[in-house]
């Protein structure tokens, strides 16, 4: 894993000049990946359909986690998702961002006293954009889908860098909740 | 072919002339197989064999679907983990692979040289021959060089390199790390397509009747005809035998004009 | 051969590609708008596509071996190749090299370099897309075999600017479009099968198999993947007014034959939903082909059209 980071990290370093157009184009056209792990997804058609359209942002969704640029974590975490979100997290293209729906990323939210359910989701992956409400309304989505196309151009949401470097930090959380990340059976082989 | 798969991490030679013999075969320019297609469709549609010449192109497009399913069933896709230690092939198998290769490549770059030699056969039966002109071939719909279509193709694909090589290089992550909808998947046959290809294709023709069935069936005919006439004429039971002597002496008798019947 | 005249031939084709970039892309973003009007919303700007394209490119994607960035590549280069041969108006790289044959063919290699790339990642659902855009490409492709052998039958040439020269020879009168009615319709419905629009999307079914042969790209790849697709478009459409509108003398009006197809396509592909496989196979081989032979019947012995 480390060897991967020591290579990446050059190119990054070298193309600095390149980095105020490509904002502009990364910020202008943003493709979601809907990972509805809970109730707000509910909120989220409203906002793709013709009242509060979210193509005139550019951004649509798109099917594979290789192919997407914000990973929607919409709604409280159990374990078993967490698993999964980090599995698609760690699959996704850099640069890479993540926005958070509702309070169960923050605290549990309603969710708070249960044995199954992940409370601070910002100790296993980092987060950009929180976006308030439980759930949700369509005007609170796309004023939060503004607010992360000014962090992208303002150079803000670095939060794929942040994993990046503090690896090890998170992945010693996700251990020390999880036991196992990518687990050999759950319901089979 | 379901239990292949991944083999061009281990024999990538064999790979890359097998490629090279299904874009001759689809007929895909620069390979020689373009040139051939584009005669026979030249003379058919100048005679006007309109249905003659759509079926051919239906098995152009065909044979396209049949090479395509090993290539990517035996080459393509996982690698199987009782597979990992094989090694490619021998090199006096892999020479005259590669000579052929290479021919096929030549003859689609520059047919005339092999075409002069037909043309001058042609002519000297009293034929009318191809007309060749430096690297063209004039048919009698429309003019063909296949050097120029060589030139374009490498000319694109330079432009293509040069896109690839000026953005970000990508990191290498291995096979079985795929999309899944994150599931965790080990055993790589389990994300191999390879039994069942064209299924939706196949099922529209299944309750068609089949010729290979008739001539099952008129195999099994011949093979009753045989075991009867081996029956009856060839059985080991003495009563048989006895009876047909009896019955040939009887009618050589009769015709002898020894018997009055 | 000529060296100069290869040299002159490059020029015009890189200019041919340049301008296929750029009108088609703009285009896409035009379609896009106007099919956020038909939906009754605000699509989004005409120059978007550039944005997306732009966008992946700049991205850091994954690679699978030497075999996924290479049928990229030779997916790109190949039509790449096919569009320099397009005849744009009075712009022709190569005079009378520009077959039919050669477009049809060429396609494959694109076809090919793509499908393999996607197979050589290693998931099942890029070797199910791959499947299905094969078993389309039977359908479409015959019917509309049919109707070009008796077009080139007919007017003796298998040239593109050929026959779009023989058709501007009298007006409006002489176009395929007035002179085979039923081969144009036939034509405009293998097109919408070529360009991939519903009701024929099977092979990129978004959330059926999480877009078929795309289903592992990202980054460059998927950049160099939209090009290829826009390019492709280019192609088809271009192949379509050559042979039934006439081709066109100036550049307006190419343009405007070119929005008028493309925006019918776009909104007749949103009315529908998508068929299945064998759905498509059944739909091509029942009326389309009875009319494509009846066409070339018509054309080739009763001396019609």
């Amino acid at each position: 894993m480390s060897k991967e980071i020591k290579k990446v990290e050059k190119p990054e370093k070298i193309k600095k000049g390149w980095d105020g157009i490509s904002n502009y184009f990364r910020a202008n056209s943003i493709w979601m990946l809907m990972y509805c792990t809970g109730c707000c997804a509910i909120e989220l058609p409203q906002a793709m359909t013709s009242r509060y359209d979210m193509e005139r942002l550019g951004m649509g969704p798109m099917a594979t986690p290789r192919q997407a640029d914000v990973i929607l974590v919409t709604g409280y975490l159990s374990v078993k998702t967490l698993r999964r979100v980090i599995y698609a997290y760690e699959q996704m293209s850099e640069p890479k961002y993540l926005v958070a729906f509702g309070p169960c990323a923050i605290n549990g939210g309603i969710y708070y006293d249960s044995h199954a359910v992940i409370k601070q989701l910002d100790q296993y992956l980092p987060i950009d954009i929180y976006i308030a409400g439980c759930m949700p309304k369509p005007e609170a989505v796309m004023n939060g889908f503004k607010d992360l196309i000014e962090m992208i151009k303002s150079k803000k949401a670095t939060g794929w860098r942040k994993y990046r470097d503090n690896n090890a930090w998170y992945k010693a959380n996700q251990i020390h909740a999880l036991g196992e990340v990518r687990i050999k059976d759950e319901f089979h082989e | 072919m379901s239990e292949l798969g991944g083999l061009i991490h281990r024999m990538p030679i064999t790979y890359l002339v097998y490629l090279i013999a299904i874009i001759s075969m689809a007929g895909i320019p620069p390979m020689a197989g373009f040139i051939s297609k584009w005669m026979i469709f030249q003379s058919m549609v100048g005679k006007g064999m309109i249905f003659v010449a759509t079926a051919a192109f239906f098995g152009s497009i065909g044979s396209f679907l049949y090479v395509f399913r090993p290539l990517s069933a035996v080459f393509l896709g996982q690698l199987s983990t009782k597979h990992k230690k094989l090694k490619e092939a021998p090199v006096l198998m892999i020479i005259p692979m590669i000579i052929l290769s290479l021919a096929t490549v030549l003859y689609g770059v520059v047919p005339n040289m092999v075409l002069k030699i037909f043309s001058g056969i042609e002519t000297s039966i009293g034929m009318k021959g191809l007309q060749l002109a430096g690297t063209q071939i004039s048919g009698t719909n429309g003019i063909l060089d296949p050097t120029i279509i060589a030139i374009m193709f490498g000319f694109g694909f330079v432009i293509a390199l040069v896109l690839f090589l000026i953005h970000p290089k990508s990191r290498k992550v291995e096979l079985m790390d795929t999309y899944t909808a994150s599931e965790f998947i080990w055993t790589p046959e389990l994300l191999h397509y390879a039994s069942n290809f064209y299924a939706p294709f196949e099922r529209l023709y299944e309750n068609a009747p089949d010729t290979e069935k008739w001539y099952g069936a008129l195999i099994k005919k011949i093979e009753e005809l045989g075991q009867f006439v081996s029956y009856s004429l060839f059985s080991y039971k003495p009563s048989t035998i006895i009876f047909y002597i009896m019955t040939m002496l009887i009618g050589l008798l009769v015709w002898g004009g020894v018997l009055w019947i | 051969m000529d060296i100069n005249y290869i040299l002159t031939g490059m020029l015009t084709g890189f200019g041919v590609l340049v301008f296929a970039f750029v009108w088609q892309t703009s285009l896409s973003g035009i379609t896009r708008k106007v099919v956020g009007r038909f939906h009754k919303r605000y699509g989004p700007k005409w120059y978007q596509e550039f944005r997306d394209i732009f966008k992946a490119m700049s991205k850091r994607g994954i690679t699978h071996g030497w075999v996924y960035d290479f049928g990229v590549m030779m997916a790109l280069g190949g039509i790449m190749a096919t569009v320099m041969f397009m005849p744009v108006v009075t712009f022709v790289a190569f005079g009378q090299l520009d077959n039919f044959f050669i477009y049809v063919y060429l396609f494959a290699v694109g076809m090919l370099g793509m499908a393999m790339s996607a197979v050589g990642s290693g998931n099942p659902l890029a070797g199910i897309g791959v499947m299905r855009a094969l078993t389309q490409m039977v359908g479409y492709e015959v019917p509309f075999m049919v109707i070009v052998l008796a077009i080139i039958f007919r007017d003796g040439t298998s040239s593109l600017s050929g026959i779009a020269a023989i058709q501007q020879t009298g007006g409006i009168l002489t176009w395929n479009l007035v002179k085979m009615p039923i081969g144009t319709i036939v034509g405009f419905i293998c097109l919408l099968g070529m360009l991939g629009k519903k009701p024929f999307e099977t092979f990129i079914a978004p959330a059926e198999i999480a877009s078929g042969p795309m289903v592992e790209y990202g980054g460059k790849q998927l950049g160099m993947l939209m090009i290829m697709h826009q390019f492709a478009t280019f192609i088809e459409i271009s192949l379509f007014i050559n042979l039934f509108l006439g081709g066109a003398t100036n550049i307006v009006f190419f343009i405007i034959k070119y929005m008028i197809i493309y925006i019918l396509a776009s909104l007749i592909s949103q009315a529908f939903g998508r068929f299945k496989i064998d759905q498509v196979i059944k739909y091509f081989y029942r009326w389309p082909i009875v009319l494509a032979i009846l066409q070339a019947g018509l054309v080739v012995w009763g001396r019609i059209g």
